[in-house]
C-alpha cells in the first residue's frame, strides 16, 4: 500500500516558479491499476519519479506500508542507498524508450533485475514470458525485435523481480496504435494477474481506459475522472 | 725619431679602435684620444742622462717603447732588399683597471700570472724588388714568450730574437763621451726572424716563408737625438721622447726560405732606433712622416715631420757626419715636403719628397723604390725603402703614419 | 561570403564544446611541442658535433696535453715552445665552476670557464691574414687551405673572430651563448645591473652573448681574465691551430718535453655515431608521441562533431551543402592546427631549454662530446612542425568527418550488416597479413636504418590489426570466464565488447603506446642487465687503476703485495679502419671472466689463444667487418709489428664501445711498445692501502684513479640510468597521451552508454557500482590490448636489439624477458589509464539518476 500525502513540487522555470504538483494525494493499493493523464509538462512523470524515489518533493510524503517491511516508511525521505534498495526490490520501471540493454539477449535482459535482487524465479519468468507472448524471442538480441515486442520484453523485465509496484512512463508512446493497444492491454492484464499495482502515465485516453482508475493531472491538481 | 710614438697611447683606445675596425687596419692619429691623465706613465725628462747598456733595456715606467731596425741590403747578384724589424712594448694601465665589484672599487685585471701591464707587438717586413714578406706578433708580459732580457742581452717575441752575449761585466758608459763602435751591450748582435709572403709580382714557388738571420755590428757611435736624447716633437713642446739611434750598423746575413734550399747572402747598412715616452699625442695628432737616410758619402740623416691639426707641421732632424759627429736640424735649418702623392690600393700616399739643408748644400729628391710598402698590420702604416737623388745620392727608409 | 552564416553558428557553438576543443588543442599542442623539443635538442646537439670548432676556433687539428696529471702543462712549457717557433700553439686553460651573484649560486650545473691566449690567436693567419694594399698577383696559386678558409668564412665566423679579437684588448669581456646568459640572468633576482662573480666574489668580465652552435655550457674569455678569476687554474692544453705539415708535426713532437704529448683531435664523427643511438631513440619516442596524439585528435574531433551533429543537421535542412559544411570545418581544423603548432613550437623550444642541461650533461658525460645550444631557426622549425601537424591532423580528421558524412546522410545509425562486418573483418586481416609480411621482408632484407624503422612501424601496425581482428573473440573469452554469480560483470563484459567497436582508434593508440612501452622497457632492461652481467663478469678484479703514461702502475705496485694485470693496447689500421688491439690475461681467473657472444666449440680455445694461435674479437669487429668464427685475419704482431694470420676463436660482448677490437694474449705485448691505461688490481685491503700510499707519493690521485670494482659498477650503472631517464619520461608521456585518447573516446561513448547505465541504475544498482562497472569495462579493453601488446613488445625489443642496434652499432646483447618487468608495465599502464579515465567516469556518475532518465526519455 502506497499512501501519497499532500505532495507538492515546484520548479523554477525561466525565473518563474511553477508548481506542478500541488497537495497531491493518492492511495495505491495492491493490485490497483492506475493511469495518469495530463498535458505535456503537467507533472505526470514527476509524480512517477517521486514514486520511484528518483526525485524529492518540496513537501508531503509517500508512505509505504507493506507486510514485508517491518515498519512504515516514507519514500521521500530515503537515503540514496535506501532508494537503491527500494528500486531493487519494490519497484519495476518501464520507460518510453531504451528499456533494454542491446548487447545482451532478451532472456538476459529479463533476468537482469531478478539477478540483481537475487530473487530468481525461473518458472515465474517462464510464465511471464509466455503470457506476454515473447517466449520464442528469448535468445534474440533486443535490436532483432520490433518496437512492440521490445516493450513487451520491457514489461517482463519490469516484473521479473516480482515488485509490488510497477511504474510505467508512457510505455506505448513510441508504438503505433495497434501495438499500443496490444502492449497496454498485456501490461494491465499481466499486472492484474500478478496482483502488482500499476501506475501508468499516458497520453492516450484509450490506453487509460484500460486501467481501473483514471486520474487527470492539471495545474498541479490530481482529479479522478 | 718621430716614429710610431703617437701610436700606442692607451690600449684601451686601441682596443676600441680594434673593436670598431674589426678586421680592417687601424689607422694612427685621429680617433685616438689621450687616456685619463692619472693613468699616464712617466714623462720624458729633459735632464735625463742616458747610459749604456742600461738604456738599451726596457723602460717599464713609460707607456710606450720600441726597438726598431731598418736595413738596406744587397745580395751577391746586386739585388736590393729592404728590411724592417720592430718590437713594441706597450704599458697598458687602462687595461689593468677593471671595474666590477659591487663596492665599485677597481680591481686590477693584472693580478693574474698570465698578464702584466705590458704587452708586446712585433712587425717584420722584407721587400725585394718584386715581393713583400710581412708578419706580426702579439704577446703579453709575464708569460715568458716575449720581452727583454738583460744578460745576455735579448729582445724577443717567440722565435724572433735580437740577441748577443752581453756579460754582466760590461762597463757602463755615458753616451755623450762614447764614440766607440761595437760597445755598450746592444751590438754586435744577431737578429733572427721570419715573415710570410703577402705580395709578389713574379711566381715565387716555395717562398711563402722567408727566414732571416742577420749579424749586426756597430761601426760608428750611438747618436742621441734632439737635446742629448730628449727629442721634442711639437712646437709647444707637449710631445717629446727619449730617443737614440745607431745609424752606423753593418749588417750581413742570410735570407732563406722554409720550403726550399735556396739561401741568399746579403750585406748592407742598417739603422737602429730606440725610443720611449709616455707623452702622447692628443686628438690633434694626424700622424707623422719619418726618414732615415744613408748617403753614399757615409753621412746619415734623420728627418721628421709631425702633422698636427690646427698647428703647423713640426719639422726636425739630425745630420750625422760619416765620422760620427751630429748636429740637430730645426725648422729653419731644413725644409722637408712631399712633392707628389701616389694612389696605392685605397690609400693616397706621399711617396716622393724633397729635402733641402742649405748649410750642407743638400737638395735631394727622396722617392720610394716601389709603391706598395704598406705594412698591413692590425695597426697599419707605411715603412719602405727609398732612393735619394739630387745633390747627394743614397738609400734609406720612409715611414708614413696616419694615412 | 556564402559560408558566413555557417561560420557564425560554428563560432558560437564553441561555447558549448569547450571540453572537446580544449582536448583537441591540448593534444595538438602536446604533439607539436614534443616534436619541436626533440627537433631542437637533436639539431643543436648535431650542430655541435658537426661543428669542428673548439672554443669558437675553427680548424683545430691537434692539441698538446700533459701525459700524466702529476706533471702539468705549464706556462713555461708554452713560452719555450713558442720561442722555438711553434707559433700555431695557443694556450687554453679551463676550469669548471659555478657563477654567483651576491653570493647566490646562479648556475644549475658547473660551467666550463675557458681562457684562451687570444694574443697568440689573433695574429695567426686564420684570424688576420695581412693583405697587401695593392692586389696580390701571383699569390692565388699559393693560396693555402687556411686562406681558403678565411675567404669562405661566413659573416658569423667574422663576428666570432672580431669578438675573439676584442677579448684581447677591449674592456675585459667574455663570450657565452645567449641562452646561457639568459639562464644566468633569470636565476639572478635583480633584473638589471647584475654583477656576476666567482665564488670568491671576483667579478666576471662583461658577458657578451654570441649565437654560435659551438658554444655550450661554457664561457670563453681571455686567458689572463681566467687566471684573474681563478688564480689556481692550470693550463689544460695547447691548441694546434690550422693545418700543419707532417714535417712541422714531427718537429713539434720532437720538441715536446717528456711530460707533454701531441694528440690528434678526435674527429667527432665517431662520437656522433654513438650519440646517434640516443637521438634516434629520442626522435622515435617523439614521433610515437606525435602519432598517439593524433589519435586524440581523432577522438577529440569526433567529440566535437558529435556535439555539433544536432545543429549540423539543421544546417543541412536549411540548405547548406554538405561540401560547404566540410570545407569550413576542414578550414577550421587547419586554423586550429596552425595555432596549436605555433604555440607548440614555442612551448617546445622552452621545453628543450629546460631539458637541455640534462641532455647536455648526459651526452657530455657519456660520450665526451661538447654540446652547444645550437641555433634554432624558429621559422624553419615552425614550418617543419606545422607541416607535419597539418598532414597529421588532416589525416586524423578524415575518420570523424567521414563518420559525420554518414550521419548527415542517414538519419539513423544503422548497425553494420553481416556482409559489411565480414568485409571489414577481411580488410583487417588483410592489413595484418600485409603489415606482418612487409615487416618480415624488410627486417630480413634491408640494412638501412630508416627502412628498419619502417619495418618496426609495420610490426606495430600488424599488431594493431591483429588486435582489432581478435578483440571480439578475446573479450568474449574474458566474459566467458566471469562466473554467472556476477550478472552485472557479465553484462559489463558484454558491453565492453560493444564498446570495442566504437573505441577502435583509442584502443589502437593504447596498443601502440603499450607495445612501444614494453619494447623499449625490455630493451633497456636487457641492455642494463647485459651491461651489469658483462661488467660483473669482466670486472673480475678487486680494484682498477686508471693511469695513462708514467709512472707505470706495474712498477709502482711492486712490493705492495697486489697483483697487477696490465691491459695493453695498440691502435692499428685494419681494412682502412682504426681498430684496437687489446691484451687479455690468460689465467683461469680471467678466462672465466670472459663473456662470449659466440665461441668455437673447441676445448683448446684458451690454449690456442694463450699460444697466440688465434684471437678473440668483439661483436663490433665481427659484425662491422663481417667476420665469423673460424675466419682468418691478418694483423701486425703487437710487439714486432710483423703481419701474421690469426683465426678468430670467439666473439665477445663489448657493449657501447665504438671500436672494433681484437684481443690477443698479454705475452704478445710489450709494455714498452704499447699503451696502457687500465690496470686490474687484486689484493687484500692492506695491500691496497699500500698501493694507495705509493700512488700518492708518485703524484697520482688515488681517490679518482684507484677505483673499487663495486664503485666502478655503481658509477657505470648510474651513468647508464641517467641516459635512459629521458626515454623513460617520454614513455610515460606516451602512455599518458594514449590514456587521454581513451578518455576522449570514453566521453564520446558516455552518451551511448548513458541509457544502459540509467537502466541498470533504475534497477537499484548504486551509482558507485555503476561507475566501477564502467571502469571495469574500459580496463578490460586495455587489459586485452596489453595482452596483445606483450608479444609485440617483446618482438619490438628483439628488433631493436638484433636488427636496429646490430645495424647501427655492430653489437648486440641478449634479450632478457623479465616477467616482473612486464607485470610492472601492466600495472603502470593500467594505473595511468585508470587515473585518466576515472575523471570522465566519475563526472558522469555524479549526475543524479533522474537527469539521465529525463535525458533519455
Amino acid at each position: 500500500m502506497f499512501h501519497i500525502k499532500k505532495l507538492t513540487k515546484s520548479y523554477t522555470d525561466a525565473g518563474e516558479k511553477r508548481t506542478i504538483l500541488n497537495n497531491v494525494s493518492l492511495i495505491i493499493a495492491a493490485g490497483d491499476s492506475i493511469s495518469i493523464q495530463g498535458a505535456s509538462g503537467s507533472g505526470k512523470s514527476t509524480l512517477l519519479h517521486l514514486l520511484a524515489a528518483l526525485d524529492k518533493p518540496d513537501a508531503g510524503s509517500i508512505e509505504l506500508s507493506n507486510a514485508k517491511l517491518n515498519s512504515d516508511s516514507d519514500i521521500t525521505q530515503f537515503s540514496e542507498k535506501q532508494a537503491d534498495n527500494y528500486r531493487r526490490f519494490q519497484v519495476g520501471l518501464i520507460f518510453q524508450k531504451f528499456n533494454l540493454i542491446d548487447c545482451i539477449s532478451v532472456m538476459e535482459n529479463v533476468m537482469l533485475p531478478a539477478k540483481i535482487s537475487g530473487k530468481i524465479h525461473a518458472e515465474y519468468i517462464q510464465e511471464l514470458l509466455h503470457s506476454l507472448g515473447i517466449e520464442q524471442h528469448v535468445n534474440k538480441l533486443p535490436n532483432q525485435l520490433s518496437g512492440g515486442e521490445q516493450q513487451r520484453v520491457a514489461i517482463a523485465r519490469g516484473l521479473a523481480h516480482k515488485p509490488p509496484l510497477l511504474l510505467a512512463d508512457e510505455p506505448t508512446g513510441n508504438l503505433d496504435s495497434k501495438n499500443s493497444d496490444l502492449v497496454s492491454q498485456l501490461l494491465v492484464d499481466t499486472c492484474k494477474q500478478l496482483n502488482t499495482a500499476l501506475v501508468m502515465v499516458t497520453h492516450s485516453e484509450k490506453v487509460a481506459l484500460l486501467t481501473q482508475q483514471q486520474w487527470y493531472l492539471d495545474d498541479g491538481r490530481l482529479t479522478q475522472i | 725619431m718621430g716614429k710610431l710614438i703617437a701610436f700606442i697611447l692607451s690600449i684601451c683606445l686601441v682596443s676600441t679602435a680594434f673593436a670598431e675596425a674589426k678586421n680592417d687596419d687601424i689607422q694612427f692619429g685621429r680617433g685616438f684620444s689621450a687616456p685619463e691623465l692619472e693613468n699616464l706613465g712617466k714623462k720624458p725628462d729633459p735632464n735625463y742622462v742616458l747610459s749604456f747598456p742600461k738604456d738599451h733595456y726596457s723602460h717599464d715606467d713609460f707607456d710606450i717603447e720600441w726597438w726598431y731596425l731598418t736595413a738596406n741590403l744587397k745580395d751577391e747578384a746586386g739585388n736590393s732588399y729592404g728590411l724592417q724589424w720592430t718590437l713594441f712594448r706597450f704599458r697598458n694601465p687602462a687595461l689593468s683597471e677593471f671595474e666590477g665589484t659591487e663596492s665599485g672599487k677597481k680591481e686590477s685585471a693584472l693580478e693574474s700570472s698570465w698578464n702584466n701591464e705590458h704587452f708586446y707587438m712585433a712587425h717584420a717586413s722584407v721587400h725585394s724588388a718584386s715581393s713583400h714578406w710581412f708578419s706580426e706578433k702579439l704577446a703579453r708580459g709575464n708569460v715568458g714568450n716575449a720581452g727583454l732580457e738583460q744578460y745576455p742581452f735579448k729582445v724577443f717575441i717567440d722565435e724572433w730574437q735580437w740577441s748577443n752575449n752581453l756579460s754582466k761585466n760590461e762597463p757602463t758608459v755615458n753616451v755623450p763621451t762614447v764614440n766607440v763602435p761595437g760597445s755598450a751591450g746592444l751590438l754586435p748582435a744577431t737578429l733572427v726572424f721570419n715573415a710570410q709572403l703577402i705580395n709578389s709580382d713574379g711566381t715565387t714557388p716555395n717562398q711563402q716563408q722567408l727566414n732571416v738571420t742577420l749579424n749586426l755590428s756597430n761601426t760608428g757611435p750611438y747618436i742621441l737625438q734632439g737635446d742629448k736624447g730628449y727629442s721634442i716633437k711639437s712646437a709647444d713642446g707637449q710631445h717629446a721622447s727619449h730617443y737614440y739611434s745607431a745609424p752606423f750598423i753593418q749588417a750581413e746575413g742570410k735570407l732563406s726560405f722554409s720550403n726550399s734550399n735556396i739561401s741568399t747572402s746579403v750585406t748592407g747598412n742598417a739603422w737602429f732606433d730606440q725610443e720611449w715616452t709616455s707623452q702622447l699625442f692628443d686628438s690633434a695628432t694626424l700622424g707623422w712622416d719619418w726618414l732615415s737616410l744613408h748617403l753614399d758619402n757615409g753621412d746619415k740623416i734623420m728627418a721628421f715631420r709631425m702633422r698636427l691639426e690646427g698647428q703647423p707641421d713640426y719639422i726636425t732632424g739630425t745630420y750625422i757626419n760619416a765620422n760620427g759627429e751630429s748636429q740637430i736640424l730645426l725648422a729653419n735649418d731644413m725644409s722637408l715636403a712631399p712633392v707628389e702623392s701616389t694612389i696605392v690600393g685605397n690609400k693616397t700616399l706621399p711617396l716622393l719628397w724633397t729635402l733641402e739643408i742649405p748649410k750642407r748644400n743638400l737638395l735631394v729628391n727622396i722617392k720610394s723604390i716601389k709603391d706598395d710598402q704598406w705594412n698591413p698590420a692590425l695597426v697599419a702604416y707605411y715603412e719602405g725603402v727609398v732612393a735619394v737623388t739630387g745633390s747627394h745620392a743614397g738609400k734609406g727608409f720612409l715611414e708614413l703614419t696616419g694615412y | 561570403m556564402k559560408h558566413w552564416p555557417f561560420i557564425f553558428v560554428l563560432i558560437n557553438s564553441y561555447r558549448n564544446s569547450k571540453f572537446s576543443l580544449a582536448m583537441l588543442m591540448a593534444s595538438l599542442i602536446i604533439a607539436a611541442s614534443g616534436l619541436s623539443a626533440v627537433l631542437v635538442i637533436n639539431s643543436s646537439a648535431k650542430q655541435s658535433y658537426d661543428n669542428e670548432k673548439q672554443f669558437l676556433i675553427p680548424n683545430i687539428n691537434a692539441t698538446i696535453v700533459a701525459r700524466t696529471p702529476s706533471k702539468k702543462l705549464s706556462k713555461q712549457d708554452y713560452a719555450a715552445l713558442r720561442i722555438q717557433g711553434f707559433n700555431h700553439l695557443v694556450a687554453v686553460a679551463q676550469t669548471r665552476q659555478h657563477v654567483y651573484s651576491n653570493q647566490n649560486k646562479l648556475s644549475k650545473r658547473r660551467i666550463d670557464f675557458t681562457g684562451i691566449d687570444t694574443f697568440s690567436l689573433i695574429t695567426l693567419p686564420l684570424f688576420s691574414k695581412p693583405q697587401a694594399l695593392s692586389q696580390p698577383k701571383a699569390l692565388s696559386k699559393t693560396t693555402s687551405a687556411e686562406q681558403k678558409n678565411k675567404i669562405n668564412t661566413t659573416e658569423e665566423q667574422q663576428l666570432t673572430d672580431s669578438l675573439l679579437q676584442q677579448l684581447s684588448f677591449n674592456k675585459a669581456t667574455a663570450i657565452l651563448h645567449p641562452q646561457l646568459l639568459n639562464n644566468l640572468q633569470a636565476a639572478a633576482d635583480v633584473a638589471d645591473g647584475i654583477i656576476f662573480t666567482t665564488k670568491s666574489e671576483r667579478a666576471l668580465p662583461e658577458l657578451v652573448a654570441l649565437e654560435d652552435a659551438a658554444l655550450g655550457n661554457d664561457i670563453i674569455m681571455d686567458i689572463s681574465q681566467l687566471f684573474r678569476l681563478y688564480p689556481d687554474a692550470s693550463l689544460t692544453m695547447l691548441l694546434v691551430v690550422g693545418e700543419i705539415s707532417a714535417k712541422q708535426q714531427s718537429a713539434l713532437q720532437g720538441a715536446l718535453p717528456e711530460h707533454l704529448q701531441f694528440k690528434n683531435t678526435e674527429k667527432t664523427s665517431q662520437n656522433s655515431e654513438l650519440t646517434n643511438s640516443f637521438h634516434l631513440n629520442l626522435m622515435a619516442m617523439a614521433l610515437l608521441m606525435f602519432v598517439v596524439c593524433l589519435f586524440i585528435v581523432v577522438n577529440a574531433v569526433n567529440l566535437l562533431l558529435n556535439g555539433r551533429l544536432a545543429w549540423l543537421k539543421i544546417c543541412r535542412q536549411l540548405g547548406i551543402s554538405r561540401l560547404q559544411l566540410f570545407t569550413v570545418q576542414l578550414l577550421e581544423i587547419v586554423l586550429l592546427t596552425s595555432l596549436a603548432s605555433a604555440v607548440g613550437v614555442f612551448l617546445g623550444i622552452e621545453l628543450a631549454k629546460l631539458a637541455s642541461p640534462s641532455v647536455q650533461a648526459t651526452l657530455e658525460n657519456l660520450y665526451q662530446v661538447q654540446v652547444g645550444f645550437g641555433q634554432v631557426s624558429i621559422t624553419g622549425l615552425l614550418l617543419q612542425v606545422l607541416g607535419i601537424c597539418l598532414v597529421g591532423s588532416v589525416c586524423a580528421i578524415f575518420i570523424p568527418l567521414s563518420k559525420l558524412n554518414h550521419q548527415l546522410a542517414h538519419t539513423k545509425d544503422l548497425p553494420l550488416s553481416f556482409t559489411q562486418q565480414r568485409f571489414w573483418k577481411r580488410i583487417i586481416w588483410a592489413s595484418f597479413v600485409f603489415f606482418a609480411s612487409l615487416g618480415f621482408i624488410l627486417l630480413h632484407n634491408v640494412q638501412e636504418l630508416w627502412l628498419l624503422l619502417v619495418a618496426t612501424a609495420c610490426v606495430i601496425l600488424s599488431g594493431c590489426s591483429l588486435l582489432l581482428a581478435n578483440y571480439p573473440r578475446s573479450l568474449a573469452l574474458v566474459q566467458s570466464i566471469i562466473p554467472t554469480r556476477y550478472p552485472l560483470l557479465q553484462v559489463s563484459a558484454k558491453q565492453s565488447l560493444a564498446l570495442s567497436g566504437k573505441t577502435k582508434i583509442a584502443c589502437c593508440a593504447f596498443f601502440i603506446a603499450a607495445t612501444s612501452n614494453i619494447g623499449m622497457n625490455l630493451m633497456v632492461d636487457s641492455f642494463r642487465g647485459a651491461t651489469v652481467g658483462w661488467l660483473d663478469q669482466r670486472l673480475a678484479a678487486d680494484y682498477y687503476v686508471y693511469n695513462s703514461g708514467e709512472p707505470k702502475i706495474t712498477e709502482l705496485a711492486q712490493g705492495t703485495g697486489v697483483n697487477v694485470y696490465q691491459r695493453l693496447e695498440n691502435y692499428v689500421q685494419f681494412k682502412g679502419q682504426k681498430i684496437q688491439q687489446f691484451s687479455y690475461p690468460t689465467d683461469k681467473f680471467n678466462q672465466q671472466a670472459m663473456s662470449f657472444y659466440e665461441n668455437s666449440e673447441s676445448d683448446r680455445l684458451w690454449e690456442q689463444f694463450t699460444l697466440g694461435e688465434g684471437v678473440l674479437v668483439n661483436q663490433q669487429f665481427s659484425f662491422g667487418l663481417n667476420y665469423e668464427i673460424g675466419d682468418t685475419i691478418y694483423l701486425p704482431h703487437p710487439t714486432t709489428g710483423e703481419t701474421a694470420s690469426y683465426p678468430i676463436l670467439g666473439i665477445i660482448y663489448d657493449f657501447g664501445s665504438p671500436y672494433a677490437q681484437v684481443l690477443m694474449p698479454i705475452n704478445m705485448f710489450d709494455a714498452a711498445k704499447s699503451k696502457s691505461y687500465i690496470y686490474a688490481i687484486q689484493g687484500d685491503e692492506s695491500a691496497i692501502v699500500r698501493l694507495r700510499e705509493v700512488m700518492l707519493e708518485a703524484g697520482l690521485d688515488p681517490s679518482t684513479q684507484l677505483i673499487k670494482t663495486e664503485d666502478l659498477l655503481a658509477m657505470s650503472m648510474q651513468a647508464f640510468d641517467n641516459t635512459f631517464v629521458i626515454t623513460d619520461g617520454l614513455n610515460v608521456v606516451t602512455l599518458l597521451v594514449a590514456a587521454l585518447s581513451l578518455a576522449c573516446a570514453i566521453i564520446v561513448l558516455m552518451n551511448d552508454v548513458r541509457p544502459q547505465n540509467m537502466l541498470i541504475r533504475s534497477m537499484g544498482v548504486s551509482a558507485m557500482k555503476t561507475q566501477l562497472l564502467a571502469l571495469f569495462q574500459y580496463l578490460q579493453l586495455c587489459l586485452v590490448a596489453l595482452i596483445f601488446a606483450t608479444p609485440f613488445g617483446i618482438l619490438l625489443s628483439w628488433i631493436l636489439i638484433f636488427d636496429i642496434n646490430y645495424q647501427a652499432f655492430s653489437w648486440t646483447y641478449p634479450l632478457i624477458i623479465n616477467p616482473l618487468k612486464i607485470i610492472q608495465i601492466y600495472a603502470t599502464s593500467l594505473l595511468v589509464v585508470t587515473a585518466i579515465i576515472a575523471i570522465p567516469i566519475v563526472r558522469a556518475g555524479r549526475k543524479p539518476l533522474i537527469e539521465d532518465i529525463r535525458w533519455v526519455n
